[in-house]
């Protein structure tokens, strides 16, 4: 659409000389989420090339992987996708289990779901937020972080860390919920829907929004597909693909929510998809709490599984698995899996060649910021260079991920 | 010797209007900071002084003592007037506003509460108004800078269309009170809030404020020093004192802008109510001024930016035609009442 | 378009609703906390700074395994083991240990791994300083954090199931004849 009517803008103007600009847009730029660089080329105020500069960040988090235990890869999980540091562990133990085929307990696969969501629900705030600032609404951002606030008080009484929580563990959780988790939980719960409103007063029929975000970085349902795009990004192109629908992890298949669709493919469906996962999101963690069984938090799979402190004390078998685990790790299957994970921002894959041993052969983190950019110079091509920070903005890009 | 007198007390107006003016700019930084934070839920500068309020000197203090970079490439002279350029035209527009109506007398001084009135005083401040905009242009242009070049394009091309609705915006009120000058305006409001022109002509006020967000440069409509694209657009490459120039024009203009519209829309000094009369004309000025300038802070808190091809659509497919409408009817009316 | 929506429009109604709302939260409490002057009350569970830690009686917990710089992600932690013989009866104890702070990525997995608990994880955040070299904690000033941090590391250690708060506790420890109590 875009290029065929710059070529006819071209064709009225025969007579004037042009010349196209080049702009190196970061990665010391204020809005460019992290350390992305991207090259564009301007024919005035409009983008006739992109060209995404990856790998500021990258710190070989892959190749590390195969120089340390299974186990002791999770902290190193919550450095991909800084943001959403528990859904990262959540992608990784799910791909280790699934290697080690372990059974996780029922109580916490439900923990696991909850915290997944409570994450998503983070990571959409900080999306909305950055998004909003990006487009100059600023008081958005405020309000958001108003309420992530919150929930990362929740991961520090839960795990000690606000932000790199290392929650996860092979084989459950590494600490239960306290009474003053659930409430604060359900306090939390009971309030977000009318925080949603808060931010939809400011936004959602707003007219300086709408002009900014309606036909934006359009893309087609095909395109979205055949560029492998994934999470609300594919989904606010109207292609109803959710891996926690598709292949059902942790307890989404036990509790009933929706999968909000897009129709136009532009970065107002997407926005609007993730103000109603957040909804969604919601409505299955107050399920799951209202559902949580009773149980053990982490299995009992003493080869595999790190023994409770207790039993260390107390039980020689414990101590020398506990010494095992740590020094060498457990000894998993030989072979390759790959899992993936439904993350806020799109399928979340981990890759892992295992030839036995403690230490996987090769670890591939399918990130979906890196997918995501590859439909950059797509999705930029005739917009105003005032588009490019919506454009970067709505794929939610986290560049430790992104550049690994 | 009355000459001799007359030029000593010109001399200390001016000099007590700009020390004003220039510490009205500094704190209204420091008000906008404050306000925006308490629009969401923070507290904004709380360390310098009680509640941050020596926060603006330090600022300035900061950027005075900061080193000046002129980046290299960069055209040294134009890169050097620039700031000022931009600076002068936005404190040079408050030598016709009348910001009370008493005249004060010390002794054989007589101080009036406007530097000069001439009589075409709204004239003179639209001139000075669009020269600023060379600075802009300029700055961005001798910046040697990409951002800056675009930012100033921008922001020339914005100021210019701008100023042709906010001018068109106040034909209204100079058509109904039949002057140039601001004095004069200011006096055919007299006799209450319903004398004032906003009643009669709510349609330019609303141009007016519009316009005015876009002359100065402000949310909504900052695009020439979008953060999010341009880095800070115009004054990318500027810093220190020249960064400071350009920041305190912004702040200057904003203030302007409110006090034209407290003069030409608001009633001037009047009081809303001839009961209110007693307390005094200036403070009734300033209230009117700071309700303005809170409005720009208020905009800022709550709106997205809007893009550059919408803002420009804006400006010459709705607010050019409106106000040719309204100077039309406004014209007509006036014919036909005095007829 | 309807007349409502016309008059909706020409009104900026939504933007009208916008201005309200900012302006009634001008009004709303603030949530943020002035920092140096106010702090956050941070929960048990907090990772924050690791100190090395004493039993109540005043013999050092850590026994040199090494267990945690085996399982430490970061390998931060350095620990030189030594042993003394004293009266016939072995002690391991560890010589030198050290924890880079710069490298460490609190997680916790050094405690997780310690068979006395002899590491705890404090609430101590704010050892910022000029010096990058004294941001290697040795052994001194790790028992030292410990020390001064004692009950804060307790606290991780009930709130991570790494030690029960009861007396049990005491049974739990591991410690070589000559060392208990006569």
């Amino acid at each position: 659409m875009a290029e065929s009517q710059l070529l006819e803008e071209k064709k009225s103007l025969p007579l004037l000389r042009t010349e196209e600009l080049l702009v190196n847009m970061g990665p010391q730029h204020p809005s460019t989420h992290g350390v992305l660089k991207v090259v564009l080329t301007l024919e005035g105020e409009r983008i006739i090339k992109s060209e995404p500069v990856l790998g500021f960040l990258h710190r070989g988090v892959e190749k590390l992987a195969e120089t340390i235990t299974y186990h002791q890869f999770i902290p190193h999980t919550d450095r991909l996708d800084y943001v959403c540091a528990m859904y990262n562990n959540f992608a990784y133990v799910r791909a280790v289990e699934k290697l080690l085929a372990l059974k996780v307990p029922d109580r916490a696969e439900y923990l696991r779901t909850i915290i997944a969501e409570v994450q998503r629900i983070i990571g959409h705030l900080f999306w909305l937020g950055s998004q909003a600032l990006d487009i100059g609404a600023m008081t958005v951002f405020f309000y958001t972080f108003r309420e992530r606030e919150l929930l990362l008080d929740i991961f520090d009484d839960l795990c000690g860390a606000r932000l790199t929580t290392s929650w996860y563990r092979i084989g459950g959780v590494e600490r239960d919920f306290t009474p003053k988790i659930i409430d604060d939980i359900y306090k939390f719960v009971a309030d977000f829907p009318s925080k949603i409103d808060e931010y939809d007063t400011l936004l959602v029929n707003n007219r300086i929004w709408l002009a900014r975000t309606k036909g934006i970085a359009y893309i087609s349902a095909e395109d979205a597909v055949s560029f492998g795009l994934s999470g609300p990004t594919l989904r606010g192109s109207g292609v109803d693909y959710d891996l926690r629908k598709v292949a059902p992890y942790g307890a989404y298949d036990k509790v009933e929510w929706k999968v909000p669709l897009g129709k136009n493919g532009d970065t107002y469906d997407r926005y609007y998809i993730r103000m109603e996962e957040m909804r969604e999101s919601t409505k299955i963690i107050k399920q799951c709490l209202d559902q949580l069984p009773e149980g053990p938090y982490l299995a009992y799979e003493p080869k595999v599984v790190i023994p409770a402190k207790d039993r260390v004390f107390t039980d020689m078998e414990s101590m020398i698995y506990q010494f095992r685990l740590f020094t060498n790790g457990f000894n998993a299957p030989p072979g390759d899996i790959y899992c993936g994970t439904e993350a806020h921002k799109g399928e979340l894959g981990f890759y892992i060649v295992s030839r036995g041993g403690g230490k996987p052969y090769r670890l591939k983190i399918r990130a979906p910021s890196f997918i995501h950019l590859g439909a950059f110079d797509h999705m930029a091509k005739g917009y105003m260079i005032a588009d490019i920070v919506t454009i970067f903005g709505t794929y939610d890009i986290v560049m430790g991920e992104c550049d690994r | 010797m009355d000459l001799m007198f007359y030029i000593v007390s010109a001399v200390i107006t001016i000099a007590v209007v700009m020390g004003v003016v220039l510490l009205h700019v500094a704190y209204i930084t420091y008000f906008e900071r404050k306000i925006l934070g308490d629009m969401q839920d923070r507290m904004g500068p709380m360390e310098v002084g009680y509640h941050g309020l020596l926060q603006p000197i330090a600022d300035g203090l900061k950027l005075f003592f900061k080193e000046d970079i002129i980046p290299s490439g960069a055209n040294k002279i134009i890169f050097t007037a620039a700031p000022i350029l931009v600076l002068v035209p936005a404190l040079i527009g408050f030598a016709v506003i009348p910001f009370g109506r008493d005249s004060l007398t010390i002794g054989p001084f007589t101080f009036n509460p406007i530097i000069t009135d001439i009589n075409i005083g709204i004239l003179y401040i639209l001139a000075f108004a669009s020269l600023g905009a060379y600075g802009v242009l300029l700055g961005g242009w001798a910046s040697n800078s990409k951002y800056a070049l675009l930012g100033g394009l921008r922001s020339a091309a914005q100021v210019i269309s701008y100023e042709l609705p906010l001018g068109l915006a106040l034909v209204g009120p100079i058509l109904l009170s039949e002057s140039l000058s601001m004095v004069k305006m200011t006096e055919a409001q007299s006799g209450g809030a319903l004398k004032w022109f906003i009643l009669v002509q709510p349609i330019p006020f609303f141009i007016y404020v519009i316009s005015a967000i876009a002359e100065t440069n402000r949310l909504p409509f900052d695009l020439p020093e979008a953060e999010s694209e341009l880095v800070a657009g115009f004054f990318t490459e500027y810093s220190g004192m020249r960064f400071a120039f350009f920041f305190l024009a912004e702040y200057a203009n904003m203030i302007l802008t409110s006090c034209i519209a407290t003069v030409v829309f608001l009633g001037g000094w009047h009081a809303p109510h001839p009961a209110l009369e007693f307390i005094p004309p200036i403070l009734w000025f300033l209230a009117k001024v700071y309700c303005f300038l809170f409005f720009y802070i208020w905009i800022r808190a709550t709106l997205p930016r809007l893009r550059f091809d919408q803002l420009m659509g804006f400006c010459w497919k709705i607010l050019l035609p409106v106000g040719l409408a309204n100077i039309l009817i406004t014209s007509i009316v006036v014919y036909w009442l005095r007829s | 378009m309807t007349i409502r929506t016309f008059f909706k429009n020409v009104f900026f109604q939504e933007i009208l609703k916008a201005l309200k709302l900012t302006f009634k939260h001008s009004f709303v409490k603030e949530v943020t906390l002035q920092y140096p002057h106010q702090k956050l009350q941070l929960p048990d569970a907090h990772r924050g700074a690791l100190g090395l830690l004493y039993y109540d009686d005043g013999v050092e917990r850590c026994v040199g395994c090494d267990l945690c710089q085996a399982a430490c992600p970061s390998h931060c932690i350095r620990v030189v083991s030594g042993e003394d013989q004293e009266n016939g009866v072995l002690r391991r104890f560890a010589t030198e240990f050290y924890i880079d702070m710069t490298k460490c990525v609190f997680c916790g997995f050094c405690v997780e791994a310690c068979p006395v608990n002899a590491l705890g994880m404090t609430k101590l955040y704010e050892y910022s300083t000029a010096n990058k070299r004294s941001l290697i904690f040795d052994k001194p000033r790790l028992y030292e954090v410990g020390k001064n941090y004692y009950n804060d590391a307790k606290a991780y250690l009930v709130a991570h199931n790494q030690e029960k708060a009861d007396e049990s506790a005491e049974a739990w420890r591991y410690r070589f004849p000559s060392f208990t109590k006569q």
